[in-house]
């Protein structure tokens, strides 16, 4: 597992817009989290259209820092009868989650409750 | 033909991989260096460093270098277009499933720019987001969008190539 460069240990990683984005997105579907159901989810919750090596980029970046891991699925017609490729999110991608929540909440603590 | 064509792909195949594990072993960006630091004496022994010519002969090296690190995914890409993308199983798949099929070009500079386990992935993904914008958009929405994937491929191909460059 490869670590993101500049982190201290129990430190968790840092994470840009986008990769939380993902890393939610992958939360939220589970099970069905693959490129297509990622993107479009995004794309409907962000509002703007997300290219496919933006994508992969992302994906790339968040696998090599430890946060999330990936296994091929089954082929579907649809597709072409090419495989999919399956994300799940690992503790550590969790734990990065949490702590830019808990950033969030201490920069605007009344803010973050008008929104729950 | 059947069996000159297998032994083709074959052939093709395990010098494919030959070549990827050559490229890629141990450090890309340590071979790549020693290649072009390689080429570069060589050319600069033959033409006696002379100015003018070095200018020719940097060009030429960079070419070749482009070409020879393209190489693998060339042949690999254009073989699986061929193969997997256009073969006779694939299209009978596709057209039980999507009416409209994705713009040849751009799926053949898929097949070209990524590797061959990019191609089953991202291809996928790409196709299968094709036959949902068909029905979402309409076929000349979907075909422009599935251009833009095509070139945010190419960004990160060569975004992966540089980080295996410099690693």
């Amino acid at each position: 597992m490869t670590r993101g460069k500049g982190r201290k240990q129990n430190q968790p990683a840092r994470l840009g817009d986008l990769e939380e984005y993902v890393l939610l997105a992958i939360l939220n579907l589970k099970e069905e989290a693959y490129g297509t159901t990622i993107r479009e989810l995004l794309e409907e919750v962000t509002g703007r259209p997300i290219a496919i090596g933006v994508l992969y980029t992302t994906f790339d970046r968040l696998e090599r820092k430890g946060l999330i891991r990936s296994w091929q699925g089954e082929a579907t017609p649809v597709r072409g009868g090419r495989a999919k490729r399956y994300f799940a999110i690992e503790a550590e991608g969790v734990l990065a989650l949490e702590a830019v929540a808990e950033m969030r909440h201490r920069l605007a603590p009344d803010f973050a409750l008008e929104v729950r | 033909m059947t069996m000159g064509f297998i032994t083709t792909w074959q052939f093709e195949s395990s010098f494919q991989k030959f070549w990827r594990r050559f490229c890629e072993a141990d450090n890309p960006g340590k071979l790549d260096l020693g290649i072009a630091l390689g080429f570069l004496l060589f050319f600069a022994y033959k033409a006696e460093v002379e100015i003018l010519l070095l200018k020719r002969i940097l060009w030429r090296f960079l070419l070749l270098c482009a070409v020879l690190r393209c190489m693998p995914y060339m042949t690999g890409g254009l073989l699986a277009f061929w193969v997997s993308g256009y073969g006779t199983d694939a299209r009978r798949e596709r057209s039980k499933s999507s009416v409209e099929p994705p713009p040849k070009i751009a799926r053949w500079l898929f097949c070209i720019v990524l590797s061959e386990e990019q191609i089953i992935s991202v291809v996928g993904d790409a196709e299968e987001g094709f036959s949902r914008r068909v029905k979402r958009y309409g076929v000349k929405e979907a075909r422009s969008l599935y251009y833009r994937d095509v070139r945010s491929a190419v960004r990160f191909r060569i975004r992966v190539w540089i980080r295996r460059c410099f690693s």
